[in-house]
């Protein structure tokens, strides 16, 4: 059994494996239970690079095409925000690939679109920096 | 945050005006050891302000 917080406007702020966390809450925000385990909730939604997933990477400039991997189990679609632009990708046994350039230096940030049913935090969000 | 556009199936970051002018910084530096002239010091001052918004924001 975990527990999720909601932010007022209905997006997952966080989630824990404690069932005691109505004290933390601040106000408008809200909490629910969910019948899963930590490991498996955190797993409905993953995005990694280079085998890395849940941290920032850096790569340099101009060091060729990076490739991103979705897995969203179960799903057959995953949508996506990179830098505020929303991608959909049809995924195929719940995983899926994208690209991103290295040719211009600056920060990439994905993360789930729908911030109502995954929580954009822990291996649900990557930094990309390209220096 | 760079804006990023899909170009040939990939994400391209968009130039970051402060990032493209921090590039600049050596050849700006070089510009100080001689007289310039009114469009390389309006250059220079745009490059400035670009990097200083940058910082305050």
């Amino acid at each position: 059994m975990i527990t999720i917080i909601r932010n007022p406007d209905g997006s997952i702020k966080t989630w824990s494996e404690f069932s005691d966390n109505a004290a933390a809450l601040l106000p408008g925000e809200s909490l629910e239970t969910v019948n899963t385990t930590f490991n498996e909730y955190s797993r409905r939604f993953t995005l990694s690079c280079a085998g890395h997933s849940g941290e920032t990477l850096r790569f340099p400039c101009a060091s060729g095409d990076l490739t991103v991997e979705v897995r969203c189990p179960g799903e057959s679609t995953a949508s996506l925000e990179i830098n505020g632009v929303v991608e959909t990708l049809p995924l195929i046994d719940g995983q899926a690939a994208l690209l991103l350039s290295t040719e211009v230096p600056g920060t990439f940030v994905l993360k789930p679109a729908d911030t109502a049913r995954y929580c954009p935090a822990g291996q649900a969000i990557l930094v990309i920096e390209v220096v | 945050m760079a804006g990023v556009i899909k170009s040939d199936g990939r994400f391209v970051l968009q130039p970051d005006p402060a990032l493209t002018t921090r590039a600049q910084h050596a050849s700006d530096t070089a510009l100080l050891k001689r007289e310039l002239t009114p469009p390389e010091l309006r250059g220079l001052l745009e490059r400035i302000l670009q990097r200083l918004e940058a910082f305050e924001s």
